[in-house]
């Protein structure tokens, strides 16, 4: 290419250029506001802080706001730009992070329901792995957004190949939550049961997040090759 | 016929952004082919070729080269004095710029519309009944020209009207007639020359799902300025650019997943999501 179409590249729609980074820009704040989430509910838990938890609950209609705006943005930009190649690759693994995201929100947005709902209930075995968990979930959702940035074959590789490997160590940390969860369950028929079954359901949420953010890192390398696997 | 698979496709040794068929498969390839309209190259060492019963796209800037190489293909540049044709053009593995080749009779096997619909300023009938007079079929006419116009998905617009001029009828009518006017000499390849570019979208709908339609029966060569229609009939897309110097150059040949999905080439990339061209 010539230095002359070099800059025509730069001027040319420039428009829909901006517009694809206010796309991954909103992506980044709705990533910011599940990540806050998560953090809330999480700590909300162990903290019996009840009224955290409402927050959490009630920030999820502004994660749901922020789908559904991103969603007619991508929606709008397919429609007047009649985007090919490298951008129709971003605005379709948008449309897919987004609904990764709200979904993650949901799970945090659960979680806190889960807090509401056992009320005072004094937290048993220090939440047992469920802290350690959450950390390491929103560890790769951080990760899986770098990735989303990066728009890079090698680098998006080595991270989805990263949280891979994470998302197997979490699946091994919830059978073992799993796993006394249940003793739990089964040796203690008053308080400690019943808080046990309240918090498979958390430890639950936050595989599912895992899964998620290796998700969001998959469609992130979909953006740089536009391979469906 | 059924369209080419993609074990037919083998990769190139010399450039990894253009596909490449068995040899076998293809029914008109080009090899280092350049052009020159009197001293002035208009393009250089294109070597492609184009699969059988395929829809293949020649896309790029204006200036390029898509159309002196899409006439190439059926000796038309043999109109043109100052033109000079250097390469290999093969039409079924044979030589078409052989002195034994009789262009007439290539123009007849690879038949060509163009930009504007161009009716003769005669009948709907006589334009039809045009070519295959030529090649001295007088009988059955009727026959041909009606399933010229079906095949052209024209009839019944124009069956009660064969009579009429040509120049009646609205654009894309035309332009449908201009194609049966092609398909009545039984054309193997059918080259397009931004067949659509004058039409309205219901015009061009209809010559799309026409194009997508003969190519179960017939091989078509289409130039276009119009990457969506690019992306919704082709099979293989070429993308063409000139430098500096002005001379087209063949960037990157692939399949329509390829180029319009994830391009191999900085420059097809730039061109198909409207950074240059």
């Amino acid at each position: 290419m010539t230095m002359d179409q070099n800059n025509d590249l730069n001027v040319a729609r420039q428009g829909f250029e901006i517009s694809l980074n206010k796309l991954q820009s909103d992506i980044l704040l709705l990533g910011d506001l599940v990540i806050q989430a998560i953090n809330k509910s999480i700590n909300s838990l162990k903290t019996r802080n009840i009224e955290q938890s409402q927050e959490v609950i009630k920030d999820d209609d502004s994660i749901d706001e922020l789908e559904t705006q991103i969603q007619v943005l991508c929606v709008e930009l397919i429609r007047k730009e009649a985007p090919l190649a490298s951008d129709l690759r971003r605005i379709v693994s948008a449309l897919q992070i987004v609904d990764e995201l709200e979904r993650i929100g949901d799970y945090a947005e659960g979680i806190a329901k889960i807090s509401v709902t056992m009320g005072k209930l004094v937290p048993i075995n220090e939440l047992v792995l469920i802290p350690k968990m959450a950390e390491n979930s929103v560890s790769m959702l951080s990760r899986s957004l770098e990735s989303y940035t990066l728009r890079d074959f090698s680098l998006c590789s080595s991270i989805l190949e990263e949280l891979r490997t994470k998302d197997k160590e979490i699946n091994s940390m919830h059978k073992q939550v799993q796993k006394e969860l249940l003793n739990t369950i089964k040796s203690d028929s008053s308080e400690g049961g019943e808080q046990a079954t309240y918090l498979m359901w958390a430890a639950h949420n936050l595989e599912r997040i895992a899964d998620r953010s290796k998700n969001i890192a998959e469609r992130s390398l979909f953006q740089v090759t536009g391979e469906i696997n | 016929m059924e369209k080419i698979d993609n074990q037919t496709i083998i990769s190139s040794g010399i450039n990894e952004n253009i596909i490449k068929f068995e040899e076998s498969k293809n029914i008109l390839e080009c090899e280092n082919l350049s052009v020159n309209y009197g001293e002035t190259p208009a393009i250089e060492n294109v070597s492609m070729g184009i699969p059988k019963n395929s829809i293949v796209s020649l896309i790029g800037p204006s200036g390029c080269g898509k159309s002196t190489l899409l006439r190439c293909f059926n000796r038309m540049n043999d109109l043109i004095p100052q033109a000079k044709v250097r390469g290999s053009v093969k039409f079924y593995q044979n030589e078409i710029y052989s002195d034994n080749v009789d262009s007439t009779e290539i123009r007849f096997r690879i038949g060509m519309v163009f930009q504007r619909p161009n009716p003769f300023p005669k009948s709907i009938y006589e334009n039809i009944a045009f070519g295959p007079k030529i090649n001295g079929l007088t009988d059955n006419l009727d026959e041909v020209v009606e399933s010229s116009l079906r095949r052209a998905a024209v009839w019944d617009e124009v069956k009660d009207r064969l009579n009429e001029s040509a120049l009646s009828i609205s654009g894309g009518q035309q332009q449908r007639v201009c194609i049966a006017r092609a398909l009545a000499n039984n054309p193997e390849v059918v080259l397009m020359d931004e067949p659509a570019s004058a039409l309205d979208p219901i015009s061009t709908q209809s010559i799309e799902d026409l194009i997508v339609e003969l190519s179960s029966e017939v091989t078509i060569l289409i130039v276009t300025h119009n990457m969506q229609q690019a992306t919704r009939i082709s099979d293989y897309a070429a993308f063409m650019l000139a430098g500096e110097e002005r001379i087209g150059r063949l960037i990157e040949y692939g399949t329509n997943e390829q180029v319009f999905g994830n391009p191999k080439d900085n420059r097809t990339e730039a061109y198909v999501t409207g950074r240059i061209g």
